[in-house]
């Protein structure tokens, strides 16, 4: 398989390392997400805390409608109307981190998006200070178990039949600092300790 | 650097531009367009540079092998014959297990049944071996805290091909996906699990083959490339030096718990005269077990040295003592007697 790395808007060389699923064009600010054999363009969002940071950590965001056809109770129900039928999903899109921790980060950031804690706005890729290595197939794949645990959360998901549509994808990026002891994840207002930091 | 075997065509100018064995973003010399060359089924391939020389292996030879054999008898009568590095292939395997666990209840009081959904969500890392080598299999790497411990990682591309370092290529029979499969199977039909592997990297370790001519055998060791550990090898034993003390202090042991038993069956069987008979052999062959032992443990200390390497030579210095105990000042002249006769009638022992 061979990809020729050029913007298709401007033709411009496209900044990306092997190994890496998005790649970005300085020059007119689109970014492509790697899919398969062919390169994709994608939006990119920020949150709009003002906050500094060091680091940025990439998530993919998922636009989901989910028609439930089935319930199995009466809290399911009404769990059900709480979270909507169309809502955000976020799965990891980079490795870096101990998995252990990925979990609570996932449905963290998915419940601030979904209540409007957490405003974002489009960002502009500059630099290359991230690393998405996450597959966007093994992302659509975890997709449908964050929704099934984040269901879970608020009521047991026994008996529940539903459909779920994707209906847009895009790369969200959480901003962090990376301290002594600890990273600083100032759009969730949470901390990792140091250690949940991998090579790989 | 490794070499560029293959070519392909540029999709924008339709010139050739080389390419190896493993993915790579390369540049058309043509049309100066960079290109994503991604190998089909290739994982993105890394090694870990050794940290251990190969000159320094045979200081960790011999640092490690100085308690199983007499120092001075294996420097003089080994031989290393060959040393490399060999970087073998694992699989490190990075995902997720996810999927539905069934738990059936019932109450108790009511016997009503319930069933309660639990979600998995939980990530796996693994490494396994990736080649079939023979021997290989023996190595007990953790590869798992390697990677933890933040061991930088090179990109296969970059490794430098020669006589001493060797790179095993993966076999392509072991299939990682199946490994992992494998692993997970629980034959548990309320547990409904999908495997979803995230990423599966390739990692060369780096082993140092030693193969070592010691006397009239040939020895193998394979030496952890990374903290010098000796992950397999059997140690060659040289037996001629401590053969007569231990063969003479065996015989004295055996008079000497012969001894017992006669004592106890005289004592049993027959009066007081033959008793006082019997104790005298049976006292003097107890003492002298004990000085043999005492014996074969000083001679085990005066040929136990320490090992130095001055530049190319390697030199053996006596174990430093500080100050003679008490006790040995007691049983030095003893000792020294004992040397003396046994040197006087070594050749006889020949």
């Amino acid at each position: 398989m061979i990809i020729p790395l050029r913007c298709k808007n401007c033709k411009d060389i496209l900044t990306g390392d092997i190994g890496d699923y998005l790649f970005f064009c300085r020059e007119c600010s689109i970014s492509y997400l790697l899919n398969g054999d062919r390169l994709s363009p994608v939006n990119t969002f920020e949150s709009d805390s003002v906050e500094g940071y060091t680091h940025l950590l990439p998530l993919y965001l998922y636009d989901i409608t989910v028609d439930y056809t089935v319930f199995a109770s009466k809290r399911q129900e009404e769990v059900a109307q709480l979270i909507g039928r169309e809502l955000k999903m976020v799965v990891r899109g980079f490795t870096t981190i101990d998995p252990v921790y990925f979990g609570d980060l996932e449905l963290a950031t998915a419940d601030s998006i979904n209540q409007n804690k957490l405003q974002l706005r489009p960002y502009t890729i500059r630099d290359k200070n991230f690393r998405l290595n996450v597959r966007p197939d093994v992302a659509e794949r975890l997709l449908r178990y964050n929704f099934m645990r984040y269901f879970d959360r608020r009521a047991d998901i026994t008996g529940l039949k539903y459909n779920l549509t994707t209906n847009a994808m895009g790369i969200l990026f959480l901003k962090a600092t990376l301290k002594e002891k600890t990273i600083y994840l100032s759009d969730l207002k949470k901390e990792l300790p140091s250690y949940a930091i991998l090579s790989i | 650097m490794y070499l560029k075997t293959k070519t392909i065509k540029c999709p924008e100018c339709g010139s050739p531009v080389p390419c190896g064995n493993f993915s790579e973003i390369s540049t058309c010399s043509h049309c100066n367009t960079p290109l994503l060359i991604k190998i089909e089924g290739d994982n993105p391939e890394y090694f870990i540079k050794a940290n251990i020389d190969l000159m320094d292996t045979t200081a960790i030879l011999i640092s490690r092998l100085r308690h199983f054999l007499i120092a001075g008898d294996f420097i003089k009568n080994s031989r290393i014959i060959t040393r490399s590095i060999l970087c073998i292939p694992f699989y490190y395997i990075t995902g997720y297990r996810c999927g539905e666990h069934i738990i059936e209840e019932t109450d108790r009081y009511t016997d009503e049944r319930r069933i309660d959904t639990k979600v998995l969500q939980s990530s796996f890392k693994y490494s396994t071996l990736a080649s079939r080598l023979p021997g290989l299999n023996k190595l007990n790497i953790n590869l798992e805290k390697v990677i933890s411990d933040g061991v930088p990682l090179i990109p296969a591309g970059n490794f430098n091909h020669n006589r001493n370092e060797i790179l095993i290529r993966p076999d392509a029979l072991i299939d990682p996906e199946s490994f992992i499969t494998h692993q997970f199977n629980t034959h548990n039909e309320k547990i409904k699990s999908d495997i979803i592997i995230e990423n599966c990297v390739v990692i060369y370790y780096p082993i140092i083959r030693v193969v070592l001519k010691y006397r009239t055998n040939i020895y193998h060791f394979s030496i952890d490339g990374l903290n010098g550990d000796i992950l397999y090898g059997i140690a060659p034993e040289s037996i001629n030096i401590r053969f007569i003390p231990m063969a003479v202090s065996a015989f004295f042991t055996s008079l000497f718990s012969g001894g017992i038993i006669n004592f106890i069956s005289k004592s049993i069987l027959s009066g007081a005269f033959a008793i006082w008979i019997m104790i005298i052999p049976v006292f003097i062959s107890f003492i002298m077990t004990v000085f043999f032992f005492i014996y074969v443990a000083y001679i085990f200390y005066k040929n136990h040295g320490e090992i130095v390497i001055v530049g190319n030579r390697i030199e053996v210095n006596k174990l430093n003592i500080p100050e003679e105990t008490k006790v040995e000042r007691f049983f030095k002249p003893i000792f020294n007697f004992m040397t003396k006769a046994a040197k006087k009638n070594q050749s006889r022992f020949r």
